[in-house]
């Protein structure tokens, strides 16, 4: 073996200064920032994409060439060593002459040495030096016409102290992977700049979408209920999100209005019944001669609060109603004779006033739900008719059954309700002109509505032609 | 991890000083005149052979043989060695590829 000779060139190292050069600190609001997550985001995804598609690249290029270079020495060696088994040490020496008059790639490096170092076959004029463990691999300078190159070699120990070096000059591909590098890093550059562009449009795409809702939000926030967020018109998320956020201001804009007119109509409708409560006791106090006079004052002033009482009780019960907290009292019953009850109650009462009375029913029909709840939304209606009949004039009261939907209607001849009020009567308070001069709270058709509801239900005022048909629509008890 | 090893040790070939680098010997004027006799020794070989079986289809192989052994020759003679040596392989292969018996 020729002796140990000069170690290869050795990389340089490159010297990173350590120590602590300060905490970097962000700004708190850029953290914050949703719009600079998601361009952050966007940015990483782009890279990473970007980077997959490079390593691939390289490993279907450049490596592609080394494993290709490794697979030829292998053969290449493989060939050798029959040759040698075969026929020995002159067989050899005759393969690798043959190889390298045949090496039109011109690109082939041989060496054979026996124990002592001295060169027997091969094209290199010494052994090259820093080669001294067997069977390994070595990337070597070496000079070719005078021009400096680079040869990937594989060192293999042959019987009887003999040495052969089989190998490949890969200066054509180390300039390949070279372009192949700086194209590669170029690349890089480019992606990092399309990635924070692609970034920060991201963000400003984002921010001036949000932007809008942001304003609307903190306009509202502000008492300013009549403010609402724009549509782009492109039907997009965002257009979706405006929407669903706009129809939350409706709502919320139509329930703030509805508070303030059932604060307004509480306060309007107690008012004369406390007051002539009030008015009653303070006569009574001044005036009143004999305790009779006194009993009968307090008994009239008690039946005005009772009144007012029953006023509260029915508000209570739906909102109780609305938050569906009845629910669970749901049974299944036969609705005729809860009907039938009713019937025979306010028959009774419509035949004192001289109304006629019709009822018409199925033997039966079964319904899943509150009966109390059905019994008091079906009085409530019978209430109006009688209230609003007129002298000789017909109430009816009618049950059927439509597929799977039950059907009660009570209709009078009274005046009826005008079209455009009957979408606003179901309110709570609310009454209708010709409901002005009669008693009553305002809250009857309020309570059916919401048992109805309550019900998975609606409740449909119609042109009885005179008068009004109210119907309750009730889902009935599926078999 | 090869191909790190590969541009490491490219990138340090500037470092490296030239005496330290093996000397290929195949890109010598000496090899070139080497390989022309071989070819030389070849054709002589095919001229004085039997008659091949199928004589007229080496003919023309023959005639590449001899022209691109005399570009190879003309080329190491011109200082461009090593365009030379690659004719005269590729003229020592083509006559390899085509045995003067015909393979009989």
């Amino acid at each position: 073996m020729p002796a140990p000779p000069p170690a290869l060139p050795r990389a340089r190292r490159i010297g990173i200064a350590s120590g602590h050069a300060g905490r970097l600190r962000w700004p708190r609001g850029l953290l914050r920032s949703a719009g600079l997550r998601f361009a952050g985001l966007y940015a990483a995804l782009f890279g990473l994409s970007a980077l997959a598609l490079v390593l691939f690249l390289w490993w279907d290029t450049a490596a592609l060439l080394d494993r290709q270079v490794d697979a030829a020495i292998r053969a290449d060696a493989q060939g050798l060593n029959e040759r040698w088994e075969s026929g020995g040490l002159p067989a050899l020496i005759l393969t690798i002459r043959e190889r390298l008059a045949e090496n039109i790639d011109d690109d082939a490096i041989y060496m054979l040495v026996d124990n002592t170092g001295r060169r027997l076959a091969g094209n290199l004029d010494r052994w090259p030096p820093g080669i001294t463990t067997d069977d390994d691999w070595y990337e070597m300078p070496i000079v070719r016409d005078r021009v400096r190159s680079l040869a990937r070699v594989h060192n293999f120990a042959l019987p009887g102290g003999f040495h052969l070096l089989v190998g490949r000059d890969v200066e054509a591909r180390v300039k390949l992977r070279r372009i192949l590098t700086d194209a590669m890093l170029w690349a890089v550059l480019v992606v990092a700049g399309l990635g924070g562009l692609g970034a920060f449009l991201v963000r400003s795409v984002l921010r001036g979408m949000l932007a809008d809702i942001s304003r609307t939000t903190a306009a509202i926030g502000a008492g300013d209920l009549t403010r609402r967020v724009r549509l782009s018109g492109r039907g997009d998320e965002f257009d979706r999100l405006a929407e669903t956020i706009n129809d939350m201001l409706e709502r919320i804009s139509r329930l703030m209005e509805g508070v303030r007119a059932v604060s307004n109509a509480i306060a309007h409708d107690l008012r004369t019944p406390i007051t002539r409560a009030r008015t009653r006791l303070e006569d009574a106090l001044a005036h009143a001669d004999a305790a009779a006079d006194l009993r009968a004052a307090i008994e009239r002033a008690e039946a005005d609060l009772d009144g007012i009482v029953a006023v509260f009780q029915a508000i209570l019960r739906i909102a109780e109603i609305e938050a569906g907290a009845r629910r669970s009292a749901f049974s299944p019953f036969d609705l005729v004779p809860v009907l039938g009850d009713l019937a025979e109650l306010y028959g009774a009462v419509a035949e004192e006033r001289g109304l006629t009375f019709i009822f018409r029913s199925p033997a039966a029909l079964m319904l899943f739900g509150d009966r109390d709840m059905i019994q008091q939304a079906v009085a409530n209606l019978l209430d109006n008719a009688l209230k609003f009949s007129p002298p000789q004039g017909e109430i009816r009261l009618l049950a059927e059954s439509q597929g799977r939907i039950v059907r009660i209607t009570v209709t009078d001849q009274g005046p009826g309700i005008p079209e455009a009020e009957r979408a606003r009567v179901t309110e709570r308070f609310y009454r209708g002109e010709s409901a002005r001069t009669t008693p009553g709270s305002g809250l009857g058709l309020a309570l059916a509505l919401a048992v109805a509801q309550l019900h998975d239900g609606t409740l449909t005022l119609t042109d009885n032609a005179p008068g009004l048909a109210a119907t309750l629509n009730l889902p009935g008890q599926e078999d | 991890m090869g191909s790190i090893l590969l541009v490491a040790a490219w990138l340090a070939i500037g470092d490296a000083p030239a005496d330290d680098a093996a000397q290929v010997i195949t890109d010598t004027p000496d090899y070139c005149a080497q390989l022309r006799a071989e070819v030389q020794e070849e054709m002589d070989v095919a001229a004085t052979a039997k008659p091949a079986a199928n004589p007229e289809a080496r003919a023309p192989m023959l005639a590449e043989v001899d022209s691109l052994a005399k570009e190879g020759g003309r080329l190491c003679a011109a200082g461009k060695v090593r365009g030379g040596i690659i004719r005269l392989r590729r003229a020592l292969t083509l006559m390899h590829e085509s045995p003067p018996h015909g393979g009989e």
